[in-house]
């Protein structure tokens, strides 16, 4: 059994100006213990993602397809176990610290309302014991749980998300885009401080990220996104090896790279496609630099490759081992 | 309405200095409450007997001098300023609880049920304030719910129409996905994120609102509508005193009129200085 098991999730949003296919076909599994990196340009649907395996998108968002987490169907599930999920089971980190904690609310409160969502027998004491502990364990001073999300800088506000979202010990972790909005070297310190998660407690982790440098590290599978396509996804050191789609061979080309002697920053030409109004086929093709005749008229589906998955017509017939 | 006008002229008049507009606000309203916490040891005179002479000048005896049935004025001003607050506390107190939880919930949830509830709640707003107070108080008869009751229907739509704009962006903030996302009960979102960080403006509706509402009540007493005489009412004694202005009897409109003034400005200024201190930038933006 896999911890969560994705199956041909679609979801839309209903706007004024038509539907919006926000996520389209995207099938992938998580194991135990597991921790994975969804790679993508900004819009490309991997925030939608991690929202829709909490239920939480917003009102406007349609979901079809399966996510089986622990074999519930999070689809379909009655919305008081939803809840019930919700940060005890599955837990989330957001984008921008500074905005993603309630600025009116004591940290220690922020605390307690996690506990009282699911524990609301639990004494006060008890929560003040449980909320010091795991501050410490992330670094940061439990006397600061007095204070109010405008007394810390950014990256100790990440922090204390951090310490929210495990305070229950929950099973899968979702990090969105968690270190975006912070300075070079606050960023290492999350990572680092992810990267000891990962390694002390039992936990699976989805790291939502346009950074595929950042996540290298911690990632064990990676899942690369094109508008709202799941193009590539498999183990990490295979694809920063031997990148299939010629989407993440150029993502990893444009990495900056300041040890070579040619400066110039490399970039994929034009812009992510209208999600309202997609092009024929496989939604890379305009910007792809192999794009074939039948690119431009039907969509690829998934071939699998020694384990690997790739969503693109030049591996049409390949078999393993290739 | 007519506190905001009174608030724009206001807000000119004082314009670097919110802080000196509040104080000067808050006196006013701290000088009425004494006034009718102690009604019955300033009054000299009972305000439901006469206590002289009909139609007396201001004199030493009866400093504001005496109505047409000689019911000292001033006395009976002093008891009015009760039935002032008392109705304006009320009203406003009902179209809070009835107006904040609406909002709360309505721009909470948002969909069809807000395109509903908006459009009837802009209608009511839509209408002439004084005109609905006086159709519903016209229905439901005089009396001191009577009246507060159809005042709060008129201020409903304002505490709506605030809490539910202010609702639908602080819904859309990142800290009521992160509360969604540990699980919290709806309820205990929208009353202990949402509703928390909304409070502020709804402070300041409050207390423009208790303007507002005396206005109300005192031209729905002007138009008989109001309390039931004799009890003191400053809108009923100036309705009496308009009858008797070409008289010259010029002291039964002018003090019950300033006694109106002066406290609604007392509302207005306290409200706009606590607006400004709730929202620092509303001064720059105009």
């Amino acid at each position: 059994m896999n911890l969560l098991e994705v199956r041909n999730l679609e979801i839309e949003y209903l706007t004024r100006d038509g539907n919006l296919k926000a996520v389209e076909g995207v099938s992938f599994s998580l194991g135990f213990h597991e921790t994975l990196g969804l790679v993508g340009e900004s819009g490309c649907g991997k925030s939608t993602i991690g929202l829709s395996l909490l239920r939480i998108l917003p009102i406007n968002a349609r979901m079809k397809g399966r996510i089986l987490y622990k074999e519930k169907d999070v689809v379909n599930l009655p919305d008081e176990e939803m809840r019930s999920v919700r940060g005890k089971e599955i837990s989330m980190i957001f984008q921008d610290p500074m905005t993603s904690l309630d600025p009116i609310m004591r940290i220690k409160n922020q605390f307690f309302e996690t506990f009282r969502a699911h524990f609301p027998k639990m004494e006060e004491d008890e929560m003040f014991k449980i909320s010091s502990n795991v501050l410490k364990s992330i670094g940061i001073d439990p006397s600061r749980l007095e204070n109010y999300p405008f007394e810390f800088s950014g990256g100790m506000r990440q922090r204390v998300m951090i310490a929210l979202a495990i305070v229950l010990n929950p099973s899968l972790l979702i990090a969105d885009e968690p270190t975006t909005s912070l300075d070079v070297v606050v960023q290492l310190q999350i990572m680092e401080v992810l990267k000891e998660l990962k390694e002390k407690k039992d936990m699976s982790m989805i790291l939502i990220t346009h950074d595929l440098g950042l996540v290298a590290e911690i990632v064990d599978k990676v899942g690369i996104m094109y508008a709202g396509n799941l193009v590539e996804f498999g183990d990490v050191n295979s694809i920063y090896e031997k990148p299939l789609h010629p989407y993440t061979q150029l993502l990893l080309v444009s990495i900056p790279n300041v040890k070579l002697e040619d400066m110039e920053l490399k970039y994929i030409k034009g812009n992510l496609p209208s999600l309202k109004s997609p092009p024929a086929g496989c939604k890379f093709h305009p910007r792809c630099p192999f794009a074939m005749d039948i690119c431009t008229r039907e969509d690829p589906p998934t071939f699998e490759l020694n384990g690997r998955k790739v969503k693109c017509w030049l591996y049409k017939g390949e078999k393993d081992g290739s | 309405m007519i506190s905001k006008e009174i608030r724009k002229g206001l807000r000119g008049l004082f314009k670097d200095s919110s802080g000196l507009m509040a104080v000067i606000g808050f006196l006013i309203l701290a000088f009425y409450v004494v006034v009718a916490i102690f009604a019955p040891f300033i009054s000299p005179y009972n305000p439901t007997q006469p206590s002289g002479p009909s139609l007396l000048p201001p004199t030493i005896s009866h400093i504001m001098g005496t109505d047409n049935l000689g019911y000292d004025i001033f006395s009976r001003l002093v008891w009015g300023t009760r039935m002032a607050f008392a109705i304006a506390l009320i009203a406003t107190a009902i179209a809070a609880v009835v107006g904040i939880p609406v909002g709360l919930l309505v721009g909470y949830i948002g969909g069809k049920i807000d395109r509903v509830v908006t459009m009837i709640m802009d209608s009511i707003y839509a209408f002439p304030g004084l005109i609905l107070a006086i159709a519903i108080a016209a229905m439901l008869g005089p009396g001191l719910l009577n009246i507060a009751f159809s005042i709060a229907v008129v201020y409903i739509p304002t505490y709506y129409r605030v809490i539910r704009s202010q609702v639908s962006t602080v819904k859309s903030e990142l800290y009521v996905d992160g509360a969604r996302a540990i699980g919290a009960r709806t309820s205990i979102i929208i009353g202990s994120y949402v509703f928390p960080n909304v409070l502020p403006s709804t402070i300041v509706i409050f207390s423009m609102n208790l303007a507002d509402s005396i206005m109300t009540e005192a031209g729905l007493s002007f138009l008989g509508l109001g309390i039931a005489p004799p009890t003191p009412d400053w809108g009923y004694d100036l309705a009496k005193g308009q009858q008797f202005i070409l008289n010259n009897d010029w002291w039964m409109v002018l003090f019950p009129g300033l006694a109106i003034i002066t406290i609604v400005l007392g509302f207005s200024m306290f409200a706009e200085g606590l607006d400004e201190y709730f929202n620092p930038n509303i001064g720059e933006k105009r």
